[in-house]
């Protein structure tokens, strides 16, 4: 469904009222990247460091897939989000992405016509529980995500995260 | 009192007819636990995957238990539904599943079902619509063991699966070991 397109990959993190980003990029831009197949490669290091009172809200990352129509305009190509691995140490995760439908035949028309793809108004949104029963899409992919990720202060509240698989 | 974070996502369905799918869930606990904070119940975005056959939900659910026993664990129900391209929503499946009781990773796979009308007129409807008799109170028939599933006939559906990362807290102390 991507095949062929220019891919650039934007991030940024949602989390709950409880938690600040202590240090680190909160968003990131990639390079754009052109495929002949169906693989596309950002290679795009993140850092962040979170700080929080309460595991409720932990961090998620927002993955915007970006792409350019024939006008050069920056169109959405795909959306998702995958929770930050509350267990230290190193995990791969694939996750699908996906595009938000228009939801409603007027709106499918006027996006046809002007050649804009149907867009969310916040891309966080896809990462909060609320307020997503309305919204339709569709799959057009897979993102796969590196993360190693350190933490302090997580027995001495007496929290147990488990061990990693 | 002991507390347990579940971090999880609805994350994908998959096995049914159709692959067009949303999925409504529901979170049932015993009166010895108490949701701090997170949503009881929710309806995930509805997907139409054009390549593959499985759909994605992508869904967060941040649950933030009180726990004063045992009994009573938490469950999650689940109800999906395929929604076609004339608007139609179809009853898909019920299903349920504990939610996970050991700290870290878990992918937990719900089976689903949904009740079957084995008459020929019942077998004729769900050939051409696809749709099945729904049970008027759901609930209880699909969270436990009771008396009236010995009288349904049911048809086996697709799974859908849900990752959760489970957080445990002074478990130990109270000297539960999971």
């Amino acid at each position: 469904m991507l095949r062929g397109m220019d891919l650039m990959c934007k991030y940024s993190y949602e989390m709950g009222s409880d938690w600040v980003v202590a240090a680190g990029l909160e968003e990131g831009f990639s390079q754009r990247c052109t495929s002949g197949n169906e693989e596309f490669v950002f290679n795009l290091p993140m850092d962040c460091t979170f700080k929080s009172t309460n595991p409720s809200g932990w961090p998620r990352i927002v993955i915007e897939l970006i792409g350019q129509d024939n006008f050069n305009q920056d169109q959405p190509r795909g959306f998702c989000w995958a929770l930050v691995p509350p267990i230290p140490g190193s995990r791969k995760i694939r996750t699908a992405i996906y595009l938000p439908q228009a939801s409603s035949k007027m709106q499918a028309l006027s996006h046809w016509f002007t050649g804009n793809a149907v867009n969310f108004t916040d891309p966080k949104i896809i990462a909060r529980p609320n307020g997503r029963e309305m919204t339709r899409v569709q799959s057009v992919g897979y993102v796969t995500i590196q993360f190693d990720v350190t933490a302090s202060g997580l027995s001495k509240f007496g929290y147990d995260f488990g061990k990693d698989s | 009192m002991a507390e347990i974070h579940y971090l999880g996502e609805i994350a994908t369905g998959y096995g049914f007819p159709e692959n067009k799918l949303c999925v409504r869930y529901k979170i049932k606990y015993g009166a010895a636990w108490k949701l701090i904070s997170g949503n009881k119940d929710g309806q995930t975005q509805t997907d139409w995957p054009q390549d593959e056959d499985e759909a994605n939900f992508n869904h967060f659910m941040d649950l933030h238990f009180g726990a004063r026993g045992i009994q009573g664990w938490p469950q999650i129900m689940i109800q999906v539904y395929l929604v076609d391209s004339n608007g139609r929503r179809v009853l898909y499946g019920y299903g349920s599943s504990i939610l996970p009781i050991t700290a870290g990773y878990e992918e937990v796979e719900i089976g689903t079902w949904r009740p079957a009308d084995q008459s020929i007129r019942g077998r004729l409807k769900s050939y051409l619509l696809d749709s099945s008799p729904e049970l008027a109170e759901p609930e209880t028939i699909i969270s436990s063991a009771t008396q009236q599933r010995q009288q349904l006939a049911a048809e086996a559906m697709g799974y859908v699966k849900i990752k959760f990362y489970t957080v445990l807290r002074n478990f130990k102390k109270y000297g539960i070991e999971t």
